[in-house]
């Protein structure tokens, strides 16, 4: 067996580890949205951090790949740093913050803001995949629901939202019709991020590790976010701008800056901030809006 | 500024040198070593490894240590080594009659043929602190006694160390040989055997089937019985004690009693295609419990029903815990109707682990502020532009499933 | 067993990856591409990721032993056989028969087993479905007829037109993939070739 200089298996995984997440990928893409079963083994991380994640990307990765590694967007968030550090150490690859040079884009909770290309293969950290479990907690029941595209209590969840608060109230993990066949479950990105799944040029693959299941939606699939004719599904937008780059239209965290309540947004993407930034040095930034409270 | 999530590397190196500080302790006093850990602090070993799915004395200890004594962080550390070794292939069946016990004792019979055997046990100690033990440097049991209780002699240096027991000869009855840390279970018929031979005890047979491997596969529920011992045999202790409990106060009681607790050293055996022959490649300890439970049968001819816990290693209270659970979970089999959470098996088997537990429960420390951000403009939006009835305070929330 | 004996056994083993984890993510990167953009030839020189040739297609070879192995079993067409204790010594790979296999290789369409023996998962389980490796299929002689592919993976219908491969089967295949998603699934191959029709490709007669 090949080792190398961690003393481990290339990018940690047995070779007999990765040849169960491999089957499984390869069905998941032939069935897009479908949950595929896998035995995942216990990762060096605990479950719940990025171990579904973790195995899908260990079982592709190669040392000519690229790989960017994100949580809440941003590439230097404790867990990404770790997990990156865990990946390019075990994988011997090279790793990249810009969105554009990635291979491979290991995430959690976001998608870019900069647009996915071909050939890009997108990795999503998932805890719980299936969308119909906070409704139906047997894993029985819901394979049932799957088989029958049965998929009325997602429907009367969102209906309930409307009559209630007069909107669909779900701001993330948002379901998503995958190629007209399975709801899915997007990981719980923002509801933002939704539509750049649809027909998206890049691979989307989503592990979860503890539930041990893996799926995805392929190259240029249709991910419809489901809604009603009447209460059509709504991204979102903050209504503000981010106040390093003044960029109106990604998708802005909140940042508390005083004990009097002041606040100020900026993007949770942070390599696009910081190209944004970049590009529009020297050039007048936008002005972001502060927030008076 | 809320950017301390943002630390990176140079926060997780800090991190890891103050755990390293902090495991070591003040330098001044004598570090552990993995020899003290597995003999002094044996039980924690032993648990790790019934959890840790692993039987390695040493890798246990070591994690016991490297986990500053968080056995449940030890478990996970075990798992995690266990997941980087391949799989050979499958022992033979253990064959726990064939085990040189060090205790064993029946709750159903006052006496039975090969006796009660009490062992190295908590039972019947009084929980009294023992201040003598405290700080000794010197040895700190009178020599002697155990080895009396073994009913060995005075040892002789020299003479070979009680527990090494000398390898019993083809066809040698079980009879206790000098030397040996208890009589063997051969000449210590099961207690359940007696109630069989009576036809008051329901009969198990070996279906034949080759047995399922939760940590090769995936199965769907409801699972055979086998997937089940397997999966509860990796279950938390005090989850399973806990259920275990809930099953005698009432929520899905199963009347047990205890038939036979036993605990012994057993060979594992793999069969080499390449010899023809099994050979053994390992000794283990085993814990296991047989529960004697109410009965059934209607009219006709009623027997008892039984419930099986097998552990690696010695954990008395995980084998008996188990064996209640693993009773409780057959209810729909004696369409006992599912009416306490240990009866209901992928609640029970789903929620077991304490690896899979104590990852997803600590996960909730990670930043989730995209997902929170999206919440915040939700409501945000939602009480500027109240357009629904408004009765939608106080809604679950959609779990955070949020990973 | 002689010690002579031993050693000549081994000798026809011959030898696998050459590098076991590296040789098998670049062939498995190749395999998700094919299925990623299916009807879409993938190259890549797969007899390079072997220390020697192995005893059936270096491209079959290589998916052989990426995805199967003892849980993952395989059925392997007459011509291709006698690569079974091959597979079995380097990969651990279990022979079943076709209607058991989730790997079932072949060297040409006359040696496939009808499409309907095969695996093709359950309601609840559309991935316990076989995945048919075929030869020949990319390098043989023009069928004369075209198709539009189109399907996941496929940005604008893309025009087709299989070799070594006859109409019946590609008719075959539709029919029951038209019960998706419940199906099989496909890896046509040709020397240091790939293509994928995963049962979401629609082929339609141009």
């Amino acid at each position: 067996m090949a080792r190398y200089r961690t003393g481990l298996n290339y990018a940690y995984l047995s070779e007999d580890a990765k040849r169960v997440v491999r089957r499984a990928l390869l069905k998941a893409v032939a069935i897009p949205g479908f949950q595929v079963p896998f035995s995942g083994r216990e990762m060096p991380m605990p479950y719940g951090w990025g171990t579904g994640g973790v195995q899908v990307t260990a079982s592709l990765i190669g040392p000519g790949d690229v790989l960017k590694v994100i949580d809440q967007g941003a590439d230097d968030t404790t867990n990404a740093v770790s997990i990156r550090d865990f990946l390019a150490k075990t994988a011997f690859c090279r790793v990249t913050e810009e969105t554009g040079e990635a291979t491979i884009i290991q995430t959690r909770h976001r998608i870019p803001e900069t647009p996915l290309k071909e050939g890009q293969i997108m990795v999503y950290q998932v805890p719980i995949p299936d969308p119909l479990r906070f409704l139906e907690p047997k894993l029985e029941e819901n394979r049932a629901l799957h088989a029958l595209r049965e998929y009325g209590i997602l429907y009367v969840k969102l209906y309930e939202d409307v009559t209630r608060h007069g909107e669909i109230a779900q701001s993330y993990d948002y379901p998503a019709m995958v190629n007209r066949r399975y709801a899915m479950s997007p990981s719980p990105i923002p509801r933002f991020d939704n539509p750049k799944l649809r027909l998206s040029p890049a691979l989307h693959l989503f592990g979860a590790g503890r539930e041990k299941r893996v799926y995805a939606v392929p190259p240029h699939c249709e991910v419809e976010s489901l809604a009603f004719s009447d209460y059509p599904f709504r991204a979102g937008e903050s209504g503000h701008r981010c106040e390093l780059c003044g960029d109106g239209e990604s998708f802005l965290d909140e940042m508390v800056v005083d004990d009097a309540g002041g606040r100020v947004f900026v993007c949770s993407d942070s390599a696009h901030c910081r190209r944004r930034r970049e590009s529009l040095q020297g050039a007048e930034l936008p002005r972001a809006e502060k927030e008076e409270k | 500024m809320y950017v301390a999530v943002k630390g990176g590397e140079k926060a997780i190196k800090s991190a890891h040198a103050l755990l390293s500080e902090a495991r070591r302790g003040p330098l001044d006093i004598p570090e552990i070593s993995q020899g003290q850990i597995r003999h002094q602090l044996g039980l924690a070993v032993e648990r790790v490894m019934a959890e840790g799915s692993l039987y390695a004395p040493k890798l246990a200890a070591l994690a016991v240590k490297q986990a500053r004594g968080d056995l449940v962080e030890a478990i996970f550390l075990l798992r995690a080594t266990r997941g980087t070794f391949p799989t050979w292939g499958y022992s033979e069946p253990l064959d726990s009659s064939a085990a040189r016990a060090k205790r064993r004792i029946s709750g159903t019979w006052k006496d039975l043929p090969g006796g009660q055997i009490l062992g190295a046990t908590f039972d019947y100690s009084h929980r009294l602190l023992d201040f003598e033990l405290g700080d000794v440097a010197r040895h700190s049991r009178p020599l002697g006694e155990a080895e009396e209780a073994r009913g060995e002699g005075p040892r002789v240096p020299g003479e070979r160390e009680p527990g090494q027991a000398r390898e019993r000869e083809p066809g040698e009855t079980g009879a206790q040989e000098p030397g040996e840390t208890g009589p063997s279970l051969e000449a210590l018929p099961r207690a359940a055997r007696i109630l069989l031979g009576e036809g008051l005890l329901e009969t198990e047979s070996d279906d034949g089937e080759t047995p399922g491997d939760l940590t090769r596969r995936t199965y769907p529920f409801p699972y055979s019985r086998e997937l089940r011992l397997q999966s509860l045999a990796r279950a938390d202790e005090g989850f399973l004690l806990s259920l275990a409990y809930s099953t005698q106060r009432g929520f899905g009681s199963t009347h047990p009693f205890v038939a036979e607790l036993r605990i012994g050293t057993v060979k594992v055996e793999f069969w080499a295609p390449e010899l023809g022959f099994p050979v053994t490649v390992a000794e283990m300890e085993i814990t296991e419990c047989e529960t004697v439970n109410q009965f059934r049968g209607n009219g006709g001819r009623p027997r008892f029903t039984r419930g099986y816990g097998l552990v690696m290693g010695d954990n008395e209270r995980k084998a008996l815990a188990l064996a209640m659970v693993e009773r409780a979970l057959r209810a729909p089999e004696y369409e006992e109707g599912v009416k306490g959470p240990a009866q209901d098996e992928e609640f029970v088997l789903s929620h077991g682990d304490n690896v899979e537990a104590y990852g997803f429960v600590s996960h909730v420390k990670l930043p989730h502020y995209v997902d929170f951000q999206a919440e915040l403009s939700l409501l945000r939006s939602l009480r500027e532009n109240p357009g629904g009835t408004g009765d939608g305070f106080g809604e679950e929330g959609d779990g955070d499933g949020a990973l | 067993m002689s010690r002579s004996e031993m050693l000549g056994n081994f000798r026809d083993l011959g030898l696998g990856f050459k590098d076991p984890a590296l040789s098998a993510q670049a062939a498995f990167r190749a395999a998700l591409r094919a299925f990623a953009a299916p009807a879409l030839p993938v190259e890549m020189d797969f007899a390079s990721l072997f220390q020697a040739p192995p005893p059936l297609p270096a491209e079959m070879a290589a998916l052989a032993l990426v995805l199967a192995d003892g849980e993952a079993s395989v059925y392997l067409s007459p011509s291709l056989k006698d690569a079974g204790t091959y597979l079995s010594f380097h990969g651990g790979v279990a022979k079943v028969a076709p209607e058991e296999a989730f790997f079932v290789f072949a060297a040409a369409e006359a040696e496939a087993p009808p499409l309907a023996l095969l695996r093709q998962g359950s309601e609840k389980a559309p991935d316990e479905s076989a995945t048919l490796i075929l030869g020949g299929a990319l390098t043989g002689k023009e069928g004369g007829v075209k198709y539009w592919a189109s399907g996941p993976g496929i940005k604008e219908p893309r025009l087709w037109a299989p070799r070594g491969l006859s109409a019946s089967f590609l008719a075959e295949r539709g029919e029951i993939v038209a019960a998706y998603p419940l199906g099989i699934d496909i890896f046509l191959t040709g020397p240091n070739l790939l293509m994928g029709l995963p049962r979401t490709t629609l082929l339609e007669r141009a």
